[in-house]
């Protein structure tokens, strides 16, 4: 039992170790065909504008409500203590530095990540990868390069318009839930909070959306059996990659803090 | 002649199957060659490894009078620029239409105006019999007329050398014909490398000169497509005739 289990362990380490290489060696290639740059604009406009619009209802909707909850959670404190003073500070505190985007970068995985994985998944198993390097076209430059930048750019962006959604909603929410006025809101977030707690949360943005991005593409090229093997990528795509967005979340809290 | 492919002692195993095994072989500047052989015998591996999307665990392959072992992604990817080649699976872009498949090849060549380039595809869709069905999503097609768009994609640019895994693969007679006919019309007037994988011994008669066939990773027939009948290989005699009593 001790045995199978410390055998189970090293088998999932090793795994692991593969994985992480081979994606630290999709980073070279990813650096190789980008030096010098050769990102065609219209193509990174075209996927962030199709990966920004396929999720921007669904994180729009989770911003809105996890602010709401949010509210829900800290009334009972707020009104026991008539602490309304803080709500703004620490409702904005919270959604910049560490809800906003962890919950956005979650979001955005499950609906992005997962669908770059199919893709390419599918891709790969009807030799369509091959078919591209057999016409001279460099797969990492043509399909992978523009849809991991495309997909860094428009988490980015979602961040940025989800936060600012979260706060309105927060905003509303302690008017209709704490009975608040506007002005004591906006007071306490505006006074209390810096540029910098804003730009922590960016910041962490860029590091999810690169997590997202390589994990969910490495996984959409190496797949093994076929179309159960593209079912498997995606679960193993989207498990990775909310585990690395934790551990950068971890990491890098640690040391903005 | 200068040599287009030239395998030096080339092996290569998947797990414990071996599909070649210390094979050395050479294929030259404007032959046309057929490779032939049972199912699972290694016929694609053997192209694959040829234009490098398989790297062999021993052995040279050189493309062109140049090493592939010695070669960077991008001078791999230069190099392929003069091949055009039909997968057995296909391997059509499903994201883009049917046109646009075929025109891939001219346009990543960016040299011809796109006028020009509709004009080529639409021309080359109409030789392969599917004038009408140019908008059409790859999802769309029938298998057959999927394989014909890959025929019609891997020859549009006039590739140095073009391989057809299993051109007639699901058409029927007629269209065959057909096929073969365009086939050698191209090669006639570009002198371009053909090697065709496909087990339609009589269609690979008339239109190939050299017919190669692997088998449990040796080459056991290498020589004139006229002479194939003349073969002593008690498993080539079996599998030309399509007998069914015998080493296969
Ligand atoms: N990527 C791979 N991994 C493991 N085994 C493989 C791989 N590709 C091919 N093989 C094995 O190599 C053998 C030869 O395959 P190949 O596709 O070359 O056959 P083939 O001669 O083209 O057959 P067919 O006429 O059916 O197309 C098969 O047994 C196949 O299982
Ligand atoms: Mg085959």
């Amino acid at each position: 039992m001790i045995k199978s289990s410390h055998s189970y362990l090293f088998q999932i380490t090793k795994r692991m170790m593969q994985e992480t290489g081979e994606i630290a060696l999709l980073i070279g290639q990813i650096i190789r065909v980008s030096i010098p740059p050769r990102v065609d604009r219209n193509e990174l406009l075209k996927h962030t504008y199709r990966m920004a619009n396929m999720s921007l209802p669904i994180i729009a909707l989770t911003a809105f409500f996890v602010s709401g909850i949010l509210i829900l959670q800290s009334s009972t404190f707020v009104k026991q203590f008539d602490a309304k003073a803080i709500v703004g500070w620490a409702t904005g505190f919270s959604l910049f530095r560490e809800i906003g985007p962890i919950m956005i970068a979650l979001m955005f995985s499950g609906r992005i990540g997962a669908n770059n994985t199919a893709e390419l998944g599918a891709m790969t198993i009807t030799n369509q990868i091959d078919g591209l390097k057999a016409l001279a076209i460099d797969p990492i430059e043509y399909l992978i390069a523009p849809r991991v930048y495309a997909m860094v750019f428009s988490l980015f962006i979602l961040t940025t318009i989800g936060i600012g959604i979260a706060i309105l909603g927060a905003m509303l929410f302690s008017i209709v839930i704490l009975d608040m006025s506007y002005l004591t809101f906006y007071r306490s977030l505006f006074d209390n909070l810096y540029p910098a707690d804003f730009i922590h949360g960016l910041v962490k943005s860029i590091a999810f959306g690169i997590a997202i991005a390589l994990t969910s593409c490495h996984f959409g090229m190496n797949i093994r059996q076929g179309a159960i093997g593209v079912g498997h990528s995606v679960n193993a795509a989207v498990v990775s990659s909310a585990i690395a967005i934790i551990l950068f979340d971890f990491f890098l809290t640690y040391m903005l803090a | 002649m200068s040599s287009v492919i030239h395998f030096q002692n080339v092996s290569h195993k998947f797990k414990n199957h071996t599909i070649l095994n210390d094979v050395t072989l050479q294929i030259k500047d404007t032959e046309k060659v057929s490779i032939i052989g049972p199912a699972a015998c290694g016929k694609s591996v053997l192209i694959k490894i040829a234009c490098g999307l398989i790297v062999p665990d021993q052995g040279t392959v050189s493309l062109f009078d140049t090493p592939l072992n010695q070669c960077s992604e991008t001078e791999l990817t230069d190099l392929r620029k003069d091949i055009g080649m039909l997968f057995q699976s296909g391997a059509l872009f499903d994201f883009m239409s049917t046109a646009d498949n075929v025109a891939f090849p001219l346009r990543q060549q960016a040299i011809l105006s796109e006028d020009i380039i509709a004009k080529k595809v639409s021309e080359r869709l109409d030789a392969v019999g599917l004038g009408s069905s140019s908008a059409l999503p790859i999802s769309a097609l029938s298998g057959g007329m999927q394989r014909r768009v890959g025929i019609a994609r891997a020859g549009i640019a006039l590739p140095k050398l073009v391989i057809y895994d299993e051109p007639s693969a699901g058409l029927d007679p007629v269209t065959t014909s057909k096929i073969y006919d365009l086939l050698s019309n191209d090669q006639k007037e570009h002198l371009n490398t053909v090697i065709v994988i496909s087990s339609d011994i009589e269609s690979l008669q008339k239109f190939t000169d050299r017919m190669i066939m692997p088998y449990h990773g040796d080459i056991i027939y290498d020589g004139s497509s006229d002479k194939i009948f003349d073969c002593k290989n008690p498993i080539v005699h079996q599998f030309i005739r399509g007998e069914t009593q015998g080493p296969l």
